[in-house]
């Protein structure tokens, strides 16, 4: 898989920091790591949304039993890197996730980060989502294609 | 004036002297050796900042406060990178 360079403003989802972090797949890992080291480095500029940290954290403990220390360092250092891009989202948002929800029959933790990237202005998701790419407005760059 | 409830024993003055020494308790003097240039323009701000007496400790303080503040995320950062480098095992 070849080396991906990002440039801008772009969104990062959990799997991309997932696959970076765990040693799951040895080819993901490497095109995902490369991803976030570019990022940590100030190359672009990477965003994660707070439901998306939310999630990560979520699926490094409930899923891959990952110990609860080292998740802390994985999402503290997302959290407090001066690089990284950290959005939030507001009842606003939500109310316009349902729209997006009900328009494009998208689940509502798409629709919600759809919604709070649109609210922020940023068009392009580093995502192995499925159903983001159904929604035309983002453009979506799935690391996991070959 | 005085403080009516401990007005035989304590005025006001007295609680402010108390205040000042307990503060010299807590507080630790540091002697430091710095480029003069650097003290100078440190020293101006400074008192532009905090107008009277003390400004030099309490822009210092500020100024060790942010710094270590800095660090400590700089060093979170760091082990998280450190940790991307390496891999977490499952």
């Amino acid at each position: 898989m070849t080396r991906m360079r990002l440039s801008g403003v772009v969104a990062i989802d959990k799997d991309v920091v997932i696959n970076a972090y765990l040693k799951l797949n040895p080819e993901y890992r490497d095109v995902c790591k490369d991803i976030l080291l570019d990022g940590f480095s100030g190359l672009y500029t990477p965003v994660i949304t707070n439901q998306i940290l939310y999630e990560l954290l979520e699926e490094l403990i409930s899923r891959y039993r990952v110990d609860e220390e080292i998740v802390k360092i994985i999402v503290n250092g997302i959290i407090m890197s001066e690089h990284w891009m950290k959005v939030n989202y507001t009842f606003k948002t939500v109310e316009r996730a349902r729209e997006i929800q009900s328009l494009y029959g998208l689940s509502l933790s798409t629709s919600l980060l759809i919604a709070t990237l649109e609210e922020y202005s940023i068009k392009k998701i580093v995502s192995g989502r499925g159903d983001l790419v159904i929604y035309p407005y983002i453009e979506v760059v799935n690391p996991f294609k070959k | 004036m005085s403080v009516s409830r401990y007005s035989e024993t304590f005025s006001l003055s007295h609680i402010f002297m108390l205040c000042n020494i307990l503060l010299y308790i807590v507080k630790k003097t540091v002697k430091i050796t710095i480029d003069e240039k650097i003290d100078q323009e440190f020293r101006d701000l400074a008192k532009k900042k905090y107008p009277g007496k003390g400004y030099y400790s309490r822009a210092v303080e500020e100024a060790i406060k942010q710094w270590i503040h800095r660090e400590k995320k700089a060093y979170i950062v760091y082990r998280s990178i450190e940790l991307l480098e390496s891999g977490v095992d499952l």
